[in-house]
C-alpha cells in the first residue's frame, strides 16, 4: 500500500480503533477492513438495509450518527444503533436477506464493507469472528429494549457473572425524582423504552422502583390520577447492591427472591443503576429460527459445513457468557439435529433411486439431546421388513446410503465413531424385529457388554423417517425390562459402582496422575451416575423420553422419586455440564484434545463450592437408586 | 496542449514522463449527465504556502475518489510536493507538515503527474474550488506543460444551494463541518480535510436528489446559479 492511502486511512483507522471488537483486532487484519471500507451517506429517514433488498451484501458499521433497526412484528422489537456499531450481521453469517429493515434516525455516515470482503475478513480475525457469533446470538434474541446496556455488556466480551456489577451499567443511568408526577414517570418511560426505572430522592439516594407491571396494577387498574407523585405507587421494597459486588450475587439476589431488578449504588449509596434480569440472562433466551430456516433451505453440503461451523462458535460464546447448559445443550442438539437431517434429506434426494423408507437414529449422548462441542457419531437405521430375506435385501439397499450419510456427518463435524456404532455398520442397520430381537437377548442374557451396549443403545431418538416404528421398538423394549427385571438390578448395581469423587466428610476425593494437579472424571465421575439412574427409573417407570433431566422429572410426576429432590439434580447435572462443556471449549481454543480431566483448584471459588454440592447430589441419587433397588 | 512555439523556454520533461503525458491525454472524458449512483468525482483539497495564486507554492495535494455515492478509502491520493524554500511558520503550524518534509518530499513534475493519472479525467470537486483549480492548473502546467480541462464544481457554493437556510454563502469550511459535525480531530492536513469535503458531497449529493437532481452537470449549474445570484457575484 503506498503511504497516501495509508495516511488517508488514518482517520479511519482511528476511529475504528475507538470501537470494540476492532480495537482488539490484529493491526494488519484493521488495515485490510479499512482499506476495503467505503463510507456511505444515509439521510435521515432513509433505508440502509431491508428484507426486500435481497440476501444481505454489505456491513455496515455506523461512523455518526444513530440507525434503528425494526422487524416486521412490529414495535416489540426495535432497537437502536449508534456510533462504532455493526449490521446486519446475522443475515451475513446466514446468507439471507435481513429479517429487519434499518433505518437512519438522524443523518447518518456508515462505514460500508461488501459482503465477500467481509467475509474473507472473517476467515482470517479471530476477534472479529468472535464478535459476530456473539452479535448473533445477541440478534437472534430481538426482543432487546435494553440493547443499549446491554450490548455494551456483550461486547466488552470479558464481562461475565464474575463481573463487578458497575461495569454492566450504562453511565447515564435514567432515573426520576420521588417526587416527579407519575405522568412524567410515565414518559420518560416511554423516552428509554424502558419497562423499570429507579426512583430517588434528593440525594440521589435510591427510595424505589416502578416497573410497568406495577403501572398496570397501581395505577390504571385503580384509576390513579397521573398527576399523583410516583412515590405514592411505587414499590418501596428495594434490593440494592454496590458496585463493586459481582454480577452473579445479583442473579442470586433475583433468584432466592424472585425479583426482576437489583439497584446498583456506589459507596456513599447514591443511585448509579438498575441491573435487570434480562441484562443478565439475554443470552439465555435466544431464538433459534434464523439459524434453524438457513439449515433447512442449505442447498450443499458445502453451506452445511459452513453453518456446523458458526453453529459451533455460536454455541462457545454463548457458554462464554454463561448461558445456561440446560438451555445450550438443547441448543446445541436442536441445531445438530437439524443438520443430520439436511444432510440425510440432501443425500438421499441426491440418491440414483429414492431409498425404501428408513428411520435415522440416535444413540447415545445425542439420542439424550446432551451433545458436548464434539460429540461422536452414535447412530443406526430402523426399517421394516417382512421377512428375514427381505430385511437383508433392504440392508443392502441401505448400508451405502448410510455410508455416505456417515462420511458427510463427519465432513459436517460429527466425527466417525471408533466403536463404529454408525449406521454404515450392518449390525446398527436392522429391520423393527431385527432390533427387537437384539434388545432382547441383552435384557434376557445381561453380560457386562451388553451393559454396556444398555447405555449406548437404549437412549434411541428417531431424527428422520418415520417415528411410528420406533414407538414401537420403544413399547417393546420397555414390555422387556418390565419382563427381565434381573436386567434392572445389574444396571444399577453397575451405575452404583461408579461413585461421585466426595470423602467422607464431603470433600474431594480425587486422583493424582503423573505429578499433575488432583484431578477428576467429569463424564465418568460426576455425569454418568446422573445419565445412568435417569435411565434406570425411566425404564423401570415406563417413561419413553431420553434426556436425563426430562427422564428425573417424568420419574417425579409419575411419583418414583421425590419431586423435591429432582429440581437440586437437574440443577446439579446442568451444572456439570457446564463445568465439561467450558472445559471443552477452553481445550479447544488452545489446541488440546478434549478430556474430561478437571482439577477443582483450577476454579474459582464459587464454582468450586457449586461443583461439591452437585457431587453431593449425585450421591444423593446414588443411594436413592440403592435404597430403591435393595443394593 | 502544447506550447506551440519552440523558442519559449520549455520545461525540460523526460521521455517517461512525456509517455505518461501521453496515456493521460488518451484516456476517455467521462460524461458529465451520469447518474450519481454510476458516476466518479474526485475530491481534493490543497495545501498552499500562501493564498497568492501566483506566487505561492502548492505544498501538498490530498484526493480521494467517490464513486456511485461512496467514498472510496482505498482510491486515494495524497503527496507532499518537494520545496526549495519552505514555508512561512504559521502555515506549519495549520498544515503540520515540517520544513524537513517538505524538503524531502516528491518532485513536483513526478507529484502532479501522479495526481493526473490518479485523477484521470473524472470532475474534481473542492471547497472554494477555483482557488484550488487555479493552483493546481498553474502549477500543472508550468511544471508539465498540459492544462486538463476537467470540470470543478465547487462545493462552496452548491452547499448553500442544496443546503438552504442551514449556513450563510461564503462561510469557511469549518463552518459547514461544524454544523454537520463532521470536524472530529481538527487536524487540517490535505488528506484529512480532503476526506471531510469528500462527506459534504456524499451528503450534498443525497440531499440534489431530494431535490431532482440527478448528475454533475445539474449539480454544477445549481453551483453556478448559487453563486451569480449571491450579492457581490462569485469567489
Amino acid at each position: 500500500m503506498s503511504e497516501a492511502t495509508r495516511s488517508n486511512l488514518q482517520p479511519v483507522l482511528d476511529f475504528l480503533s475507538r470501537h470494540a471488537p476492532f480495537d482488539q483486532m490484529q493491526a494488519e487484519h484493521l488495515l485490510e477492513l479499512t482499506r476495503r471500507s467505503k463510507l456511505a451517506f444515509f439521510a435521515k429517514g432513509e433505508y440502509v438495509t431491508r428484507p426486500e433488498g435481497g440476501i444481505a451484501q454489505h456491513l455496515y458499521i455506523i461512523k455518526q450518527g444513530r440507525v434503528r433497526g425494526e422487524t416486521e412484528s412490529g414495535e416489540e422489537s426495535v432497537w437502536e444503533l449508534i456510533g462504532g456499531e455493526s449490521f446486519p450481521i446475522g443475515a451475513l453469517l446466514a446468507h439471507r436477506p435481513v429479517n429487519t429493515r434499518h433505518r437512519a434516525m438522524e443523518d447518518s455516515f456508515c462505514f460500508e464493507l461488501a459482503a465477500d470482503d467481509f467475509y474473507t475478513l472473517l476467515d482470517k480475525s479471530e476477534v472479529l469472528r468472535d464478535f459476530c457469533t456473539r452479535r448473533l446470538a445477541n440478534l437472534l434474541d430481538q426482543a432487546q429494549r435494553e440493547t443499549q446496556s446491554y450490548s455494551t455488556f456483550q461486547i466488552a466480551g470479558e464481562a461475565t457473572l464474575n463481573s463487578p456489577l458497575g461495569k454492566l451499567l450504562r453511565p447515564d443511568a435514567p432515573y426520576c425524582l420521588h417526587s416527579d408526577s407519575i405522568q412524567h414517570v410515565l414518559e420518560t418511560l416511554q423516552q428509554i423504552h424502558g419497562r423499570s426505572i429507579a426512583i430517588v430522592d434528593e440525594s440521589m439516594r435510591p427510595v424505589g422502583i416502578i416497573t410497568l407491571r406495577d403501572v398496570l396494577e397501581r395505577v390504571t387498574l385503580p384509576q390513579r390520577s397521573l398527576s399523583d407523585s410516583v412515590a405514592t405507587v411505587m414499590s418501596k421494597q428495594l434490593y440494592i447492591l454496590q458496585e463493586q459486588d459481582f454480577a452473579f450475587e445479583a442473579a442470586l439476589l433475583m433468584a432466592e427472591q424472585g425479583i426482576g431488578h437489583v439497584c446498583v449504588v456506589d459507596s456513599t449509596g447514591k443511585y448509579l443503576g438498575v441491573v435487570s434480569e434480562r441484562m443478565l440472562f439475554s443470552l439465555q433466551k435466544v431464538g433459534l429460527g434464523n439459524i434453524s430456516r438457513a439449515i433447512q433451505q442449505a442447498a450443499s453440503i458445502e453451506l452445511l459445513k459452513q453453518l456446523a461451523h458458526e453453529i459451533r462458535h455460536f454455541t462457545q460464546q454463548l457458554m462464554a457468557q454463561g448461558a445456561s447448559v440446560d438451555q445450550l445443550t438443547r441448543i446445541i442438539a436442536a441445531l445438530n439435529d437439524r443438520l443430520t437431517q439436511r444432510v440425510i434429506s440432501l443425500t438421499v434426494s441426491e440418491s440414483d433411486s429414492p431409498p425404501p423408507p428408513f428411520t435415522w437414529l440416535a444413540f447415545g449422548s445425542e439420542g439424550r439431546e446432551e451433545q458436548t462441542l464434539k460429540t461422536d457419531q452414535d447412530n443406526g437405521i430402523l426399517f421394516e421388513a417382512n421377512s428375514k430375506s427381505e430385511a437383508d435385501a433392504l440392508r443392502q439397499q441401505l448400508l451405502p446410503l448410510a455410508l455416505q450419510i456417515n462420511h458427510r456427518l463427519a465432513e459436517v463435524g460429527f466425527p466417525l465413531c471408533p466403536g463404529n456404532i454408525m449406521a454404515s455398520n450392518p449390525i446398527c442397520c436392522l429391520s423393527l424385529e431385527e432390533w427387537q430381537a437384539r434388545f432382547q437377548t441383552w435384557l434376557k442374557q445381561g453380560d457386562a457388554g451388553h451393559l454396556l451396549n444398555a447405555a449406548i443403545f437404549f437412549d434411541f431418538r428417531p431424527l428422520y423417517g418415520p417415528t411410528e416404528p420406533v414407538l414401537r421398538l420403544r413399547q417393546s423394549l420397555h414390555e422387556g425390562t418390565s419382563k427381565n427385571p434381573r436386567f434392572l438390578h445389574m444396571m444399577a448395581a453397575n451405575a452404583l459402582r461408579n461413585t461421585p469423587p466426595l470423602g467422607l466428610f464431603s470433600d474431594f476425593r480425587l486422583k493424582s496422575k503423573g505429578g499433575g494437579p488432583a484431578s477428576l472424571d467429569l463424564k465418568l465421575q460426576a455425569l454418568t451416575p446422573f445419565v445412568d439412574a435417569a435411565r434406570i427409573y425411566a425404564l423401570a417407570h415406563n417413561i419413553k423420553t431420553t434426556n436425563t433431566q426430562q427422564r428425573l422429572r417424568d420419574a417425579a410426576k409419575v411419583g418414583a422419586i421425590p419431586l423435591g429432590e429432582v429440581s437440586a439434580w437437574c440443577e446439579a447435572y446442568g451444572f456439570l455440564q457446564m463445568l465439561r462443556m467450558r472445559q471443552h471449549q477452553q481445550q479447544d481454543e488452545r489446541g488440546d484434545n478434549l478430556d474430561n480431566k478437571l482439577a477443582p483448584e483450577s476454579l474459582n471459588e464459587l464454582d468450586r463450592r457449586i461443583l461439591k454440592e452437585a457431587l453431593r447430589q449425585a450421591r444423593k441419587l446414588q443411594q436413592r437408586l440403592a435404597m430403591d433397588y435393595q443394593l | 496542449m502544447k506550447w506551440p512555439w519552440p523558442f519559449r523556454a520549455r520545461k525540460q520533461l523526460s521521455e517517461a514522463i512525456l509517455g505518461r503525458q501521453h496515456r493521460w491525454s488518451q484516456l476517455p472524458t467521462p460524461k458529465l449527465t451520469l447518474p450519481f449512483s454510476q458516476a466518479s468525482y474526485i475530491v481534493i483539497d490543497l495545501e498552499t504556502s500562501g493564498l497568492d495564486t501566483r506566487r505561492d507554492r502548492l505544498i501538498s495535494i490530498g484526493a480521494v475518489r467517490v464513486a456511485a455515492k461512496r467514498i472510496c478509502y482505498e482510491d486515494c491520493f495524497h503527496v507532499v510536493l518537494q520545496q526549495h524554500q519552505t514555508s512561512d511558520h504559521d502555515n506549519i503550524l495549520i498544515h503540520g507538515i515540517t520544513p524537513t518534509t517538505q524538503r524531502e518530499g516528491t518532485p513536483p513534475v513526478e507529484a502532479l503527474m501522479a495526481f493526473w493519472e490518479f485523477a484521470g479525467k473524472s470532475p474534481l470537486v473542492a471547497y472554494h474550488a477555483p482557488f484550488d483549480q487555479q493552483f493546481l492548473l498553474r502549477s500543472t502546467h508550468q511544471q508539465l506543460d498540459i492544462r486538463p480541462k476537467s470540470k470543478w464544481l465547487d462545493l462552496a457554493w452548491l452547499l448553500p444551494a442544496v443546503f438552504t437556510n442551514t449556513v450563510p454563502n461564503r462561510s469557511p469550511l469549518d463552518k459547514w463541518l461544524a454544523h454537520f459535525q463532521l470536524a472530529e480531530d481538527g487536524r487540517h492536513t490535505a488528506d484529512a480535510d480532503a476526506l471531510a469535503t469528500a462527506e459534504l458531497l456524499l451528503m450534498s449529493l443525497t440531499q440534489a436528489e431530494k431535490k431532482g437532481l440527478t448528475h454533475f452537470d445539474a449539480l454544477f449549474t445549481l453551483a453556478n446559479g448559487e453563486m451569480k445570484l449571491a450579492p457581490g457575484g462569485g469567489f
